[in-house]
């Protein structure tokens, strides 16, 4: 019972800690995204003449900003300060992954959904601005299955990417110089040997491309649970301070 | 976070996802807007009618067009109706023409298009991961779908360098 108490503690205390990392990345998310809001109905609009388009909506602008964000998260939160501020006694290896698990699952899907949120504002503001000024005009390129398969996508690539962030740097702060060592040499075969290039290139197409979105989302979820058991390894060899 | 901001925050998310999805058209409907009838003619062109032509298309507009040959003597620009009515007299009225032939062989013809005023073209796009698959590349990038179609004469073809 004691124990069954103290497990559910730290899972709250991880949930927590995940949280707070979470509030900090989403305020940097929505003033994004807010931006983006302002610069395409406000400065667009008062800066004058000229012929001009804007194609990005808040949902692309959404889905570009929370890949980077995630991705920035993802190396803050496996940097060794940020674990073992974590990685403290109730804590244990398996609720630590467990927040994280949450984190990568959940974070996405609320991105995603805030993206819609400034998608919704960006289309009642375009009705306002076309009835207001004549040189705005303005058309949605949206259907509903594309809006549907296009969020689901997003949010399968998005997981998938955060879980390969998660575990490429999960290993580079535990083994720095080998990860360091190995990415590199990697990355310069790729960019020097152009087969090689081409072939991860070709990879990345079979993905994403010549998939229907029921195929493509077996594929990212495989690659998900692959990076998440691989980096569970070197979180299982690190220690519990006392 | 307060809990009442949270429940807020998450009705408000799920609102507009509803929102998105009950104001989008489906896919054949979408698909069907875009057919002949569904594109009205802004500016028409005239150009000389004899002998192979090359036309040279020098534009700074903000849509994004196909240039198609069609049974007609001059060339004729037509936009979706996809835009409001307002939207098309204000590009009816601003969307000027120059016609130029080239003196030297008299083959090539330039056509050079602007905007007298001011317009700004804003596309709310789906997310950009739709592209991945290829149903919704042809269907909402693909040329059958385009905002701008340039009707040019069956004896010309144009030169897209």
């Amino acid at each position: 019972m004691l124990s069954d108490n103290k497990r559910l503690r730290a899972i709250k205390s991880a949930l927590y800690g995940s949280y707070l990392d979470f509030r900090t990345m989403y305020g940097i998310f929505c003033g994004i995204m807010t931006g983006f809001l302002i610069s395409t109905f406000f400065i667009h609009l008062f800066s004058g003449n000229g012929v001009s388009q804007t194609n990005s909506s808040a949902l692309n602008s959404g889905l570009t900003t929370g890949m980077i964000t995630l991705f920035v998260t993802m190396i803050v939160m496996t940097s060794n300060s940020e674990l073992i501020k974590k990685f403290s006694f109730p804590m244990d290896r398996t609720t630590l992954a467990l927040s994280h698990l949450i984190f990568i699952l959940a974070v996405p899907l609320v991105l995603l959904l805030t993206s819609c949120v400034f998608f919704a504002a960006e289309y009642l503001l375009t009705g306002m601005t076309e009835s207001m000024l004549p040189g705005f005009i303005s058309r949605f390129i949206i259907t509903k299955e594309s809006f549907l398969s296009g969020f689901s996508s997003s949010y399968f690539t998005m997981v998938s990417v955060s879980a390969l962030t998660y575990c490429v740097f999960m290993y580079f702060f535990r083994y720095k110089v080998f990860t360091g060592m190995v990415g590199g040499l990697i990355l310069l075969i790729a960019l020097f040997v152009e087969d090689v290039g081409g072939m991860i290139l070709q990879t990345t197409e079979y993905i994403l491309y010549k998939s229907t979105p029921g195929l493509q989302f077996l594929k990212l979820l495989a690659i998900t649970a692959a990076a998440l058991v691989l980096a569970y390894i070197p979180l299982k060899r690190m220690e519990v301070k006392k | 976070m307060k809990t009442w901001i949270c429940v807020a925050a998450s009705i408000l998310m799920i609102l507009s996802f509803l929102l998105i999805w009950m104001v989008s058209p489906s896919d054949s409907t979408y698909a069907s807007r875009f057919s002949d009838d569904d594109y009205v003619t802004v500016a028409a062109f005239d150009v000389p009618e004899e002998g192979e032509h090359v036309l040279d298309l020098i534009e700074s507009l903000p849509f994004k067009y196909i240039v198609v040959n069609g049974d007609a003597d001059d060339i004729t620009i037509q936009l979706s109706t996809q835009y409001s009515e307002k939207a098309l007299e204000y590009v009816k009225n601003n969307l000027t023409g120059t016609v130029y032939v080239v003196p030297d062989d008299g083959v090539r013809v330039n056509l050079d298009l602007k905007m007298e005023d001011p317009l700004l073209v804003y596309r709310g796009e789906t997310f950009g991961t739709a592209q991945f698959f290829e149903q919704y590349r042809n269907l909402l990038w693909g040329g059958k779908t385009s905002e701008m179609k340039i009707i040019i004469p069956e004896n010309y073809r144009v030169d897209m360098r």
